[in-house]
């Protein structure tokens, strides 16, 4: 029981950042059910649904992820918080100045990458396995892979910087 | 026949989003190197203080895809291969040119700080 007040005793904030890395491990449940489904679809068009609807629940859990991030950079560039911190001294600066500037525009990407993925199935429908639009199919796949690259990439930036100044 | 046209309907269409995504990329990176540039831009994205620019720089490449969107459903794009690159290329650009040892290069030569 100790352990659950000891969690419950975190700040809001924490609590917030907790709830933020969590939709983002959740996004990679949601990646792996969106690439294997792509390959499933290409064998069986009765699939391409099941592809429509994974594509469309990572959209949201990205967007959420996303209006999180936005709404945890709030504690973050309040005055004493982590910003104030790291920039305060010369050997942290970089932290924020490149780490944690890079994570915060690189996380607009995987959003709008997945968003595309999911119109462009929605579009081709049961044309997606036709040969006449393998390009078009491609950018699907390329999408999925290239948004999830970035979801690793930011993750692992954001758990340098906050290993460093955690949001409080 | 009719079938043939539907499926050049559903291409140009998915390459009008295609397109339109691409160039949102490169809507976004050129406003944070202009926001890093211009104090006046800065301040103008700052819809809401505790966030910050970064708030306006997201609204402005969500509405410029809606707009590139809209836009490229009336110009139709036939050409598969350009759009999968166009968007290809610029998606890859755009998480080098939101990097700061590349694009800061930029902002101190257009005469930010």
């Amino acid at each position: 029981m100790e352990v659950f007040s000891k969690l419950l005793a975190f700040s809001f904030w924490e609590k917030f950042a907790n709830m933020h890395g969590m939709l983002a491990m959740f996004s990679l449940i949601l990646f792996g059910a969106g690439i294997i489904l792509y390959f499933v679809a290409r064998k069986s068009e009765s699939f391409i649904g099941w592809l429509k609807t994974a594509l469309i629940l990572l959209f949201i859990n990205i967007t959420l992820l996303e209006i999180a991030g936005l709404t945890v950079y709030i504690p973050y560039r309040a005055p004493g918080g982590p910003r104030s911190i790291l920039k305060a001294s010369e050997e942290t600066a970089w932290f924020h100045t490149t780490i944690f500037e890079h994570k915060e525009f690189l996380a607009f990407a995987p959003m709008l990458l997945i968003l595309v993925a999911f119109i462009v199935v929605s579009i081709l429908g049961k044309n997606f396995n036709n040969e006449k639009v393998s390009t078009l199919r491609k950018s699907v796949i390329f999408s999925l892979v290239l948004a999830l690259i970035f979801v690793l990439i930011v993750a692992a930036e954001g758990v340098i910087v906050t290993k460093v100044a955690p949001v409080s | 026949m009719e079938e043939k046209n539907d499926q050049e309907i559903q291409v140009s269409q998915a390459n009008g989003y295609l397109i339109a995504a691409g160039l949102t990329f490169i809507v976004f990176w050129v406003f944070n190197i202009l926001k890093e540039s211009y104090p006046s831009i800065k301040s103008s994205l700052e819809f809401y203080k505790p966030i910050g620019p970064l708030l306006g720089v997201f609204a402005v490449s969500l509405v410029a895809f809606f707009v590139f969107s809209a836009l490229f459903q009336l110009i139709k794009v036939k050409n598969q291969g350009f759009a999968f690159w166009f968007f290809a290329i610029s998606a890859i650009v755009f998480a080098l040119m939101v990097f700061p040892p590349v694009f800061e290069p930029i902002v101190h030569a257009l005469g930010g700080e």
